[in-house]
């Protein structure tokens, strides 16, 4: 084959069997997939079924995130298909097995910021990323924009496109012209993989994204948005991330008036974008938006027509290792928790039992960078007390948090002085951890400790590599 | 023999199920989302109901959502006052 020849490669395939005998794939090696899709992701069922189907054995699942919709990974656990996990969540059959010790290793939890990092240092070296894309074109150009299955911004997929060996573009629409927008250039895509559909993305905003609200998360709401109005942080101008789920959309609307009324704008709005930060841009109470991981589809037309609505890779997101990336300019972060500690260590991954119930996420690359960090929960959820002695899991360490809101009052970490006068001078009563702990446990009643076996579940990493905390497997 | 409930198998709620049996024993079932961290607490309770009550023969049956104590607390006694109120010759069930 001469260099005209490879120019000329067709790179475009309509079936997994001729796919692989253009991209080889071994035992042993490490494949990759994003979660843009949620719980609406059906590529990565189609290209392990083709897998399975061929006989490769030991493969190493490297997935930015993982779902309930990912269930069916457990039986290629059990015939050997698949070996290893490196996630950032984990959830229902497969958060079972790794707990109960039915995983041949333990899970690598990594945020996404950890994520970008591993990919690119070498700790995660990636053999082959297989990325669902909405559109791509013959040239292997993709983005998550056009085509019947659009998601948004392509964030986590692009990083994984450029550090893995072989990229493959899954997708349902091959598009007869160039793409105009393209997020993933064809200089890195070695092959187009065609399939009847990538998913459904009404999927998308499944899971921990619920809207529904209730009388006690307008009650947390309202108070993050007294904290953020009067905690001394000059709004104007600032940069800010809220997260998602009915407290954050909330916070967002506070938040667009009192920025409204006094004709004040924030200066970019970051990290997983929510139809409420698209309004604020639209509103021009923010002035853009650096979107990393759309929540909702319709952050498709923004992106498309709206200039100030940006698509970035997760490098440029929260990988702690590169020159610049965007949480090192954030403000105020607005995070949740399943669980914090009276030293204000924050868990977002395994409940007050031991169960593997979330993911890290971005929690730990925001909590480290932003100026003033604030944990939204409510005291307690069903009997099971949030504020605890010490966090099952610690994910993020407590140097890195400042603010609890909760729905029975706020509590500000004694070294920020500066957050307590300012929310005092302006009447906002500011109790310490431990009292809304001792108000927690007036309502629960504490809890039985849990016991656990010495073997290794789960390896929880730092940002940079190093290991934060372990999960253990429970007795 | 006479049954008699109080709750609902929704979130926050417990449905506590109370049976009237022919041994001088209390048998209590517990069901819960949080049984690992609370099943003694709810046992604790129940059982200090049950005694300031003063009844026996009874089978309990606990189906807990993750409710807090008071609500158990309430829920349990409406369900012994239910089975009460149903007398001694009904067979009829809640």
């Amino acid at each position: 084959m001469n260099s005209t020849d490879v120019i000329k490669v067709n790179k475009v395939f309509n079936s997994f069997e001729e796919l692989f005998k253009q991209i080889q794939i071994n035992d042993g090696m490490t494949i990759s997939f994003h979660h843009h899709l949620r719980e609406g992701d059906n590529v990565m069922f189609q290209v392990l079924k083709s897998i399975q189907k061929i006989g490769v054995k030991g493969v190493t699942l490297a997935c930015t995130s993982l779902m309930n919709t990912h269930d069916f990974i457990a039986d290629m656990l059990g015939d050997g298909t698949v070996s290893k996990i490196q996630t950032s969540g984990l959830k229902g059959k497969l958060a079972c097995m790794a707990l109960s010790g039915e995983m041949p290793e333990p899970v690598i939890f990594r945020s996404h910021g950890s994520r970008a990092r591993a990919v690119s240092d070498g700790e995660l070296k990636v053999d082959i990323a297989f990325i669902a894309a909405s559109a791509a074109d013959i040239f292997g150009n993709a983005n998550a924009l056009d085509g019947p299955s659009a998601f948004g911004s392509l964030g986590y997929g692009v990083w994984e496109a450029k550090n893995a060996k072989k990229t493959v573009i899954v997708t349902d629409y091959l598009s007869q012209s160039i793409l105009r927008d393209i997020s993933i250039s064809q200089s890195y895509t070695d092959a187009v993989m065609i399939v009847p559909s990538i998913g459904n993305t009404a999927g998308v905003k499944a899971g921990s994204l619920k809207e529904k609200g209730n009388p006690r998360d307008s009650v947390i709401a309202s108070n993050v948005a007294n904290t953020i109005i009067n905690c001394g942080m000059e709004l104007d101008q600032s940069a800010i991330q809220m997260g998602s789920g009915s407290v954050s959309l909330q916070v967002g609307r506070h938040l667009n008036g009192y920025m409204k009324e006094r004709g004040k704008k924030f200066k970019f709005g970051l990290g997983g974008i929510t139809q409420d930060l698209i309004d604020m841009l639209n509103d021009g109470t923010v002035d853009s938006l650096l979107d990393v991981q759309s929540f909702d589809p319709k952050a498709c037309y923004s992106i498309k027509n709206n200039k100030n609505h940006h698509e970035i890779d997760v490098n440029t997101y929260a990988n702690p290792l590169n020159k610049s990336s965007a949480v090192n300019f954030l403000d105020i972060a607005v995070l949740s928790a399943t669980e914090i500690d009276t030293d204000w260590n924050v868990n977002v991954l395994t409940g007050s039992d031991g169960s593997i119930i979330g993911a890290i996420g971005g929690h730990q690359d925001v909590a480290a960078a932003s100026k003033i960090t604030i944990i939204a929960a409510p005291l307690f959820r069903n009997r099971i007390g949030v504020i605890r002695k010490k966090v099952n899991t610690v994910v993020t360490p407590g140097e890195n948090v400042d603010i609890l809101v909760t729905d029975f009052g706020i509590a500000v970490k004694e070294s920020r002085q500066d957050i307590i006068k300012s929310l005092t001078d302006k009447g906002i009563k500011v109790l310490k951890i431990e009292d809304l702990y001792k108000k927690c446990i007036s309502f629960t009643s504490e809890p039985r400790t849990i016991s656990f076996t010495d073997k290794v579940a789960g390896i929880v990493q730092a940002p940079d590599g190093k290991v934060q905390d372990y999960i253990y497997k429970k007795v | 023999m006479k049954s008699a409930s109080c709750g609902k198998a929704k979130k926050g709620d417990v449905l506590i199920t109370v049976s009237s049996i022919d041994s001088e024993k209390v048998v209590i079932n517990i069901r819960s989302k949080v049984k690992e961290l609370y099943a003694h607490e709810i046992e604790k309770t129940v059982r200090e109901i049950v005694s300031q009550a003063g009844k026996t023969n009874l089978e309990i049956t606990v189906d807990d959502y993750g409710a807090l104590d008071f609500a158990l607390r309430a829920r349990l006694i409406t369900a012994l006052q239910r089975l009460q109120e149903k007398g001694d010759d009904t067979d009829v069930l809640a």
